[in-house]
């Protein structure tokens, strides 16, 4: 029944990669717990991922670069289109998808969140994905971002009085973005991405007002959330497996903290 | 205005724009060049511009743009074709991190996460034949799904599998062979090869499990 050695090393990357899921994942952690060398062997892949990461960071786009690209394009003749679904893939898909959110909406109008930002978080926390650093103390965790992302890392304001997991590099809206893994009380989890974002994102329809900012509450699948666009011009999603109000809590005492 | 024949120019580029820092970086890694690198974008974007309407509406914008640059830098740069030589270089030694795993190992994680250089990564990584240095700087460095990059390159997942298993075992090979140069780390005798077969994608694991009881 149990999985051997041979049989988790083809799958470790996937494991590393964040990619496995359901029994696969529960079978090879099984394993883990159960072989030294595969977990040694695991850790290492996922710390030279990480080491990776750190040593080539993603490179800025040249000043002159998106100059010379639109005078490339102007030169370019003009491509010719008939239909507005070809003209504007991308518009009409968002329509679509924003007309099957609203019936959606409509049809169960407690079923948030309908952002894909929050969709994301969500899917992040219920993946449990590998860390690429592993620490308790969240001022190591908040450290590892430094140069790797093109924002700086703010701490928690009540950082002494929050225990992390670690932290991974995730993809949001195309740019980098960090996840942090709290231990939240009583052995629940809580996950936090902050992203940079222009724009404000709806995040559902439930507002309540912590530590004096508008933060958006809701819950799907077990998994409560809390959002809200921080003065410094980024965007804090938590997701936790605890309910609507004890996740309110733990952001209003270590996130909006007053000093 | 809805039903204008042709799309404006300021269409394409807010369709595009948004995926350039993807672009460039992988150009960059690509072509370790910044001139060249900024040359392969701009090709990119011409030619996504000129096949704009062959862009399927709905489908991953980022991987199409990813795969025109790819092809592109076939094209650009025909890649010398060393495939098998560095297949056998993997196959003939089972070196990996493993190696690192010295007698002590907090010495050799240290060497190699602590006191690698950034240049000598740079390099192993650009000296990785296009196969396998692409999945690897998608996967690692712009952190793509296997999906994603499946649908980059045009092949199935489990070949993404395979080919990230085997680049990263001849990167971190790389890697420890420049350690052992410079003397950050003692080098060791190398133990038999492993001659059984390496699966390395989710089908093939479910298969050799069934199998195996």
């Amino acid at each position: 029944m149990g999985m051997n050695c041979s049989e988790a090393d083809a799958i470790m990357y996937a494991f590393v990669d964040g990619e496995l899921s359901g029994s696969d994942r529960t079978a090879y952690e099984a394993h883990l717990m159960s072989c030294d060398a595969c977990a040694r062997a695991t850790r290492l892949q996922s710390r030279f991922k990480a080491a990776l990461r750190g040593h080539l960071p993603r490179p800025e786009v040249p000043e002159g670069l998106h100059q010379r690209l639109h005078r490339a394009l102007e030169a370019e003749p003009t491509v010719r289109r008939q239909w507005p679904w070809q003209a504007y893939p991308r518009i009409f898909t968002v329509a679509i998808a924003a007309a099957a959110a609203v019936v959606l909406l409509v049809a169960s109008p407690r079923r948030s969140p309908s952002s894909p930002v929050l969709e994301q978080a969500l899917s992040t926390f219920h993946h449990d994905v590998p860390l690429d650093v592993l620490s308790q103390s969240c001022a190591a965790v908040t450290d590892w971002f430094r140069g790797k992302l093109d924002f700086t890392m703010p701490p928690p304001a009540g950082a002494d009085r929050a225990l992390c997991q670690g932290g991974r590099l995730v993809n949001v809206r195309e740019r980098f973005a960090a996840y942090v893994v709290y231990q939240a009380p009583a052995g629940h989890r809580l996950g936090l991405m902050v992203f940079p974002a222009d724009d404000d994102l709806a995040f559902g329809p439930r507002r309540r007002t912590l530590g004096g900012r508008d933060v958006y509450v809701g819950s799907s699948r077990g998994v409560s959330t809390a959002a809200y666009h921080g003065p410094d011009g980024l965007t804090y999603v938590f997701t936790a497996d605890l309910d609507e109000d004890a996740l309110a809590h733990w952001v209003e005492t270590v996130y909006l903290q007053r000093r | 205005m809805l039903f204008r024949t042709a799309p404006s120019k300021p269409d394409f580029e807010r369709e595009v724009m948004p995926h350039l820092r993807l672009l460039y970086g992988v150009a960059l890694r690509m072509t370790r060049a910044e001139g060249d690198a900024e040359d392969l974008v701009q090709e990119t974007v011409l030619r996504a511009y000129r096949f704009w309407d062959s862009f399927e509406a709905g489908t991953n914008c980022k991987a199409w743009l990813l795969r025109i640059l790819t092809n592109s830098f076939r094209n650009r740069y025909r890649e010398r074709e060393r495939e098998q030589e560095i297949l056998d270089e993997v196959e003939s030694c089972d070196a990996h991190l493993g190696q690192f795993q010295g007698q002590n190992p907090r010495d050799a994680e240290s060497a190699l996460f602590g006191r690698m250089l950034s240049r000598d990564v740079e390099k192993a990584l650009a000296d990785l034949p296009g196969e396998f240095r692409l999945p690897v700087i998608l996967a690692d460095l712009e952190d793509l799904s296997y999906k994603e990059i499946a649908d980059v390159m045009g092949c199935p997942a489990g070949t993404v599998m395979s080919r990230l298993y085997r680049g990263r075992r001849l990167l971190q090979k790389r890697l420890h062979d420049y350690a052992v140069e410079s003397g950050i780390i003692r080098g060791q005798q190398e133990t038999a090869g492993k001659a059984e077969a390496q699966v390395v994608d989710l089908e093939g694991f479910r298969k050799m499990k069934q199998e195996g009881g």
